[in-house]
């Protein structure tokens, strides 16, 4: 069913839940009249509230360290290649360059996005995100909730570089010409992509659009 | 129902088939019209389950130097971070690639097969929300590229084998794909009230 025919359907062009005095079930979104339930959803027993709980503050508190913990995920060695002896230890970046100078460019490219691109891609939207529901910024609230969802929908490729290291290691391993040892970045790295999830998860897109109907009417 | 993305009340037209309806304010997608999504999902799934065995069982990639081979499982891969003092790593790889997607094929599984036979499973709550919360969490398909990257990287260092395990691992990504594409949460919700 397109826009045009939901308009269409005789719906009054109404108002969010929260202005109803409504709430929808943040895991089986079934709505609601708020007070009437004894606060658990009559259908899957969920706690109601009317949006994420303290969703700016937890949001704000992952953004932060995920960015903290981005330090050392790029100063820390990933891995350590040992050929014939001789260990060469190398970071996210370090890798990628490595990549580009043995000519191998579609790689470097993933690596670069997944590593890269994503975590602080998502990090710098999500911070974006967080400071346009605070300062009750009434532009483009179409646009941000897209923001939105691409974040939620790209956000776990970034794991791509923690499961190559794993794979790397497991399969170069034991008395070949060369060995691979993880390095301690793996583990930031990692960290930041989790928490970067859960950060993006703790948001609240509704928030933007609270703004709107608040200072609308 | 209120849109999951920016709040805004509607009420649903019955779905014709293969339809979607979307909010009008912020373009979110708010429900799918029925398309024989349980057999669907249920088909999907239990593909899913045989070929997530078969991936575990056997090498995803084999590695051939210096006139020896070496071989390694899913289990295995997430197993070595551990001996390098990496564990909680190795923990979140574990979990990401083998135990959340088997809980998650399971669990759907099971309430699939119940609303299937037109009756609430026991535990049809807890278990219908557990299948939705891991589906985040199980990144077979992350997985797959980071497999696709170290066979092109470890090209020129030695000859690659591409195991049994991996095939199922490329077929297992696309009836996962399936699985989540045909998936109706919002019926099988309504499908399990009815049944009670």
């Amino acid at each position: 069913m397109s826009r045009a025919a939901c308009k269409h359907s005789g719906e009054p062009y109404g108002s969010s839940a929260r202005l109803a005095g409504m709430a929808s079930c943040h895991v089986c979104h079934l709505v609601v009249k708020k007070g009437s339930v004894g606060g658990y959803c009559p259908r899957c027993k969920t706690p109601v509230h009317s949006r994420k709980v303290d969703s700016l503050n937890r949001t704000w508190a992952l953004v932060i360290t995920a960015i903290i913990l981005y330090i050392p995920a790029n100063l820390y060695p990933v891995m350590t290649v040992s050929k014939f002896g001789q260990g060469e230890p190398s970071t996210i970046v370090s890798g990628v360059m490595h990549l580009i100078h043995s000519g191998m460019w579609p790689l470097a490219m993933i690596v670069f996005i997944a590593s890269i691109i994503v975590p602080v891609g998502k990090l710098a939207v999500l911070v974006y995100l967080l400071l346009s529901v605070q300062y009750s910024s009434l532009n483009h609230p179409h646009d941000r909730t897209r923001l939105y969802r691409i974040l939620e929908m790209f956000g776990h490729w970034s794991m791509v570089d923690v499961f190559l290291i794993s794979i790397l290691v497991a399969l170069v391993d034991m008395g070949f010409l060369a060995t691979i040892e993880p390095g301690v970045g793996v583990l930031y790295f990692g960290a930041v992509v989790i928490i970067t999830l859960f950060a993006s998860r703790a948001f609240d897109p509704r928030l933007i659009w609270d703004v709107i109907d608040d200072n609308t009417g | 129902m209120a849109c999951h993305e920016c709040d805004f009340l509607h009420s649903l037209p019955r779905l014709t088939r293969g339809s979607v309806a979307r909010c009008i304010r912020c373009g979110a997608i708010l429900a799918k019209g029925e398309n024989n999504s349980v057999e669907r999902t249920l088909a999907f799934t239990s593909a899913a389950l045989i070929l997530f065995i078969i991936a575990n069982i056997y090498p995803v990639l084999g590695l051939h130097a210096a006139g020896k081979e070496q071989y390694y499982t899913l289990l295995s891969g997430a197993l070595v971070l551990a001996r390098f003092d990496l564990w909680a790593v190795g923990w979140v790889v574990f979990l990401t690639t083998i135990l959340f997607p088997l809980l998650h094929i399971l669990a759907l599984l099971y309430v699939l097969v119940f609303i299937r036979a037109g009756r609430r499973p026991p535990y049809f709550v807890p278990a219908f929300k557990a299948a939705l919360a891991l589906m985040p969490w199980s990144m077979v398909g992350v997985y797959m590229l980071g497999v696709l990257v170290s066979i092109v990287k470890l090209a020129d260092l030695a000859t690659v084998i591409p195991g049994m395990g991996l095939y199922a691992l490329v077929a297992l990504l696309l009836v996962t794909v399936g699985a989540s594409a045909n998936l109706n949460p919002r019926s099988i919700w309504q499908l399990g009230d009815r049944a009670q």
